[in-house]
């Protein structure tokens, strides 16, 4: 960094102890000296919402003013602490290695894509990338096209959605749940003939992520934030009731030939791993073929009047269609996440959130300008409030915890259970010092800490 | 315009109530007990105390609307002692004060007295001809009341420590070991009157905010992270108008003291050089590097 000439510094610690200043600046030096902003004035030009008279004025003062300097110091929210390189590469970035960031950039951006377009056109991850968990095109209607412009090609069910005819008379949201469940089955199907194809492979269909969050028992299987942690019914089950759950048939479309009849197989029999390699695949195609035909009717029918329906579902987290006076706000948010796999999803605009004095929960998205309430669950009383970044963490009455990992775009609810029997208190902080370790505490003054950003939860009494 | 208390009506010019009305209405303010005419003298009060005198309709119209006036109901009400506004203010505020109070005390008694002692503050445990004085009544709806309770926090926590500077006791400190060195001998460096008088015009000439960011970072040792956070701009930025301020004050003295009848070698050195400052590095001047190695000013 450059260097200040000694006199400089003198000069300029001079005028902001308030020793006498040179005539030159006597009057302004005086007159601003003698009037120290208030916390409203500070304030609000921290938060940039002063007029530029009013900005004129407190930063001439605080050019002087050292106290006043110390003070908005002290106000400034600590940020994350940045590597000491990061710091130095903000500091000084020559010109040359700014190219030399940009050759590998592209580099990388090159290889990266090539990568994909690899997976994309490779048969076997064809299919995968068909069965991508099917809640998240009916839990979002409004986001679900967008997802497939941005999608960079995903054949089959998304894109060749806007090609089906005018979406049919609504049905009942049982008949939606008993489809998508359909589908999931055929999957899970392929799944397990592509497990035994090639022993101890993992599925990609469903990522099953190991100690997800476990579900009341007996509830019914929320349609929207389960599917979207990639955790089928079957194995949603399967979590609660400690195994397995066998594969039943598909009620779906065509019927199945046995493996061994697939036309166009190999048929040499010397080699019978690729006989099954090529059977698998056939299967896989006809299973995707005919989740293709099913995810239409529940995409179609999820852009109808069912998610009203879906709404009235007490635990179902319902992502609200764009509100007319902020639908560009909510759609630059909605087409900012990446497409399969909206768990990683970070939107770009930098959300604030509050509890209204009804315990509702509001977000802003103008740095506190204008707030809109986040349909989280209309039955809820929201009592505690945490956000680290786009994760946010909202708790209230009778027990009721849900989580965003993507700033509210979608909710997954939290069952904390104890004994088998979900905690019902109230819920009345939560702490998170990052997105992974945080504590949630009860009316009933019981607390439950998680190290891994709510997968798991331990149980601590807190000594009073 | 009806206050609905019987009492004397405001005299408001006709945008002005329509405006004073719709706010009301925004502001949820009836649901924590305040009429339409309380609302209305809490935006005149702070509308007399930040709109400039000379300001138009259009300037009072884009101030009041600028104003937070969700939480200015919620603060005012709670200054009034509404049980509602307090329950919401608790849901929303109790534990940020908290967070706040650890982010500038650091350590947790210290943040949880400071909290505590503010919630007595805001709370009103004084009283004033009958009435409660809580510190909610001066929160104007300029910024975000999360923001002024940080700030008035950051106030109390400098004048604590300001007292407590004051409160040390000399025997005490001895006692600890302190040891109490004499005065410098040559405090102040002693220059050359015409580099003074080009230095004082040099730094007059600058933006405030040219002269804010210099402050914070050489005599404050703020990170440019830091100004830059204040500033609403990147770090980067504030590291290229360091330097440019930086490379513009050099120039701008230089001139002064060419005016002043220095030639501009002298000029440079008098703006370089003080050989009374033991601080820079003699080996380096005789060997004749130049000025890009001289060190860093450390006071």
């Amino acid at each position: 960094m450059a260097e200040l000439p000694k006199i400089v510094w003198h000069r300029l610690r001079r005028t902001s102890a308030g020793a006498a200043p040179s005539p030159a600046v006597a009057s302004v030096a005086e007159r601003t000296k003698s009037e120290h902003p208030d916390a409203n004035l500070l304030t609000a030009f921290l938060e940039q919402s002063l007029t530029k008279r009013e900005r004129a004025l407190v930063m001439s003062h605080l050019a002087e003013c050292a106290e006043c300097r110390e003070q908005i110091s002290l106000v400034l929210p600590e940020l994350e602490p940045e590597s000491p390189l990061a710091l130095r590469r903000a500091q000084r970035r020559p010109v040359w290695r700014l190219w030399q960031t940009l050759r590998w950039g592209a580099l990388a951006a090159s290889l990266g894509a090539l990568a994909v377009l690899v997976v994309l056109h490779h048969p076997a991850s064809n299919v995968l990338q068909k069965v991508s968990p099917p809640g998240e095109p009916a839990s979002v209607p409004a986001a679900a096209n967008s997802q497939a412009e941005n999608s960079g090609g995903t054949p089959g069910a998304l894109s060749a959605d806007r090609s089906v005819s005018p979406p049919r008379p609504s049905r009942k949201a049982e008949d939606m749940q008993a489809e998508e469940q359909a589908i999931l089955r055929s999957s899970n199907k392929y799944r397990s003939a592509k497990a035994k194809d090639q022993p101890g492979s993992s599925s990609l269909a469903f990522t099953h992520e190991p100690g997800e969050r476990v579900a009341e028992p007996g509830a019914p299987a929320p349609a929207v934030s389960v599917f979207r942690r990639g955790v089928t019914p079957e194995s949603h089950n399967s979590s609660v009731a400690g195994g397995p759950s066998p594969i039943e048939p598909s009620k779906e479309g065509a019927t199945r030939e046995p493996l061994e009849k697939v036309p166009g197989a190999v048929t040499d029999s010397s080699s019978t791993q690729e006989l099954a390699n090529a059977q698998t695949r056939e299967f896989g195609r006809e299973v995707a073929r005919e989740e293709t035909a099913a995810r239409k009717k529940v995409v179609a029918k999820g852009e109808s009047s069912n998610l009203a329906e879906m709404k009235s579902r007490p635990e179902v987290a319902v992502p609200t269609p764009p509100a007319s006076a902020h639908a560009d706000e909510f759609r630059s948010v909605y087409q900012s996440a990446p497409t399969t796999r909206p768990t990683s999803a970070r939107p770009a605009v930098v959300a604030q959130w509050t509890l209204s004095s009804s315990g509702k929960l509001e977000r802003s998205l103008d740095d506190g300008r204008t707030w809109t309430e986040a349909e989280v669950d209309r039955n809820i009383t929201f009592r505690a409030l945490a956000a680290v970044g786009s994760d946010v963490w909202v708790g209230g009455s009778k027990g009721a915890l849900y989580h965003s990992m993507d700033s509210g775009m979608h909710w997954d609810r939290v069952n904390l259970l104890l004994e088998g029997t979900t905690v019902t208190d109230d819920i009345i902080r939560i702490d998170f010092e990052d997105s992974r370790h945080g504590t949630v505490t009860t009316a009933a003054g019981v607390s439950w800490v998680t190290v891994d950003g709510g997968r798991h939860w331990t149980k601590e009494v807190s000594i009073r | 315009m009806d206050d609905r208390t019987g009492s004397t009506p405001l005299e408001l010019a006709p945008d002005l109530q329509k405006l004073f009305v719709e706010l009301y209405g925004k502001s949820g303010a009836e649901k924590f007990g305040l009429t339409l005419g309380d609302f209305a003298r809490i935006l005149i009060e702070i509308g007399a105390k930040y709109l400039p005198a000379d300001a138009g309709p259009a300037e009072a119209v884009e101030f009041y609307t600028s104003l937070r006036v969700e939480e200015l109901a919620v603060a005012r009400a709670c200054a009034r002692a509404n049980d509602s506004a307090w329950e919401a203010f608790l849901i929303r505020y109790r534990e940020k004060l908290y967070d706040a109070a650890h982010a500038i005390a650091k350590e947790d008694s210290r943040a949880r007295e400071l909290a505590d002692s503010l919630y007595a503050d805001l709370f009103g445990t004084e009283t004033r001809d009958g009435q409660r004085v809580s510190k909610l009544n001066y929160y104007a709806g300029r910024g975000s009341l999360e923001g002024w309770l940080r700030t008035v926090l950051a106030q109390e926590y400098v004048n604590r420590c300001r007292a407590e500077r004051r409160l040390v006791s000399l025997d005490e400190q001895s006692e600890a070991g302190v040891q109490f060195r004499a005065a410098d001998a040559d405090p102040d460096p002693v220059f050359d009157l015409r580099l003074e008088a080009a230095t004082d015009e040099a730094l007059a000439a600058l933006d405030a905010e040219d002269k804010f960011i210099l402050a914070s970072y050489y005599l404050d040792g703020r990170t440019l992270a830091d100004i830059g956070r204040v500033l609403g701009v990147h770090e980067a930025t504030i590291s290229r108008r360091v330097e440019r301020i930086t490379d513009s004050l050099s120039k701008a003295i230089t001139k002064g003291l060419i005016r002043r009848g220095m030639s501009r070698r002298q000029a440079e050195e008098a703006l370089r050089i003080d050989v009374r400052d033991f601080s820079i590095d003699l080996r380096a001047r005789l060997v004749g590097k130049g000025a890009r190695n001289e060190p860093k000013i450390v006071p």
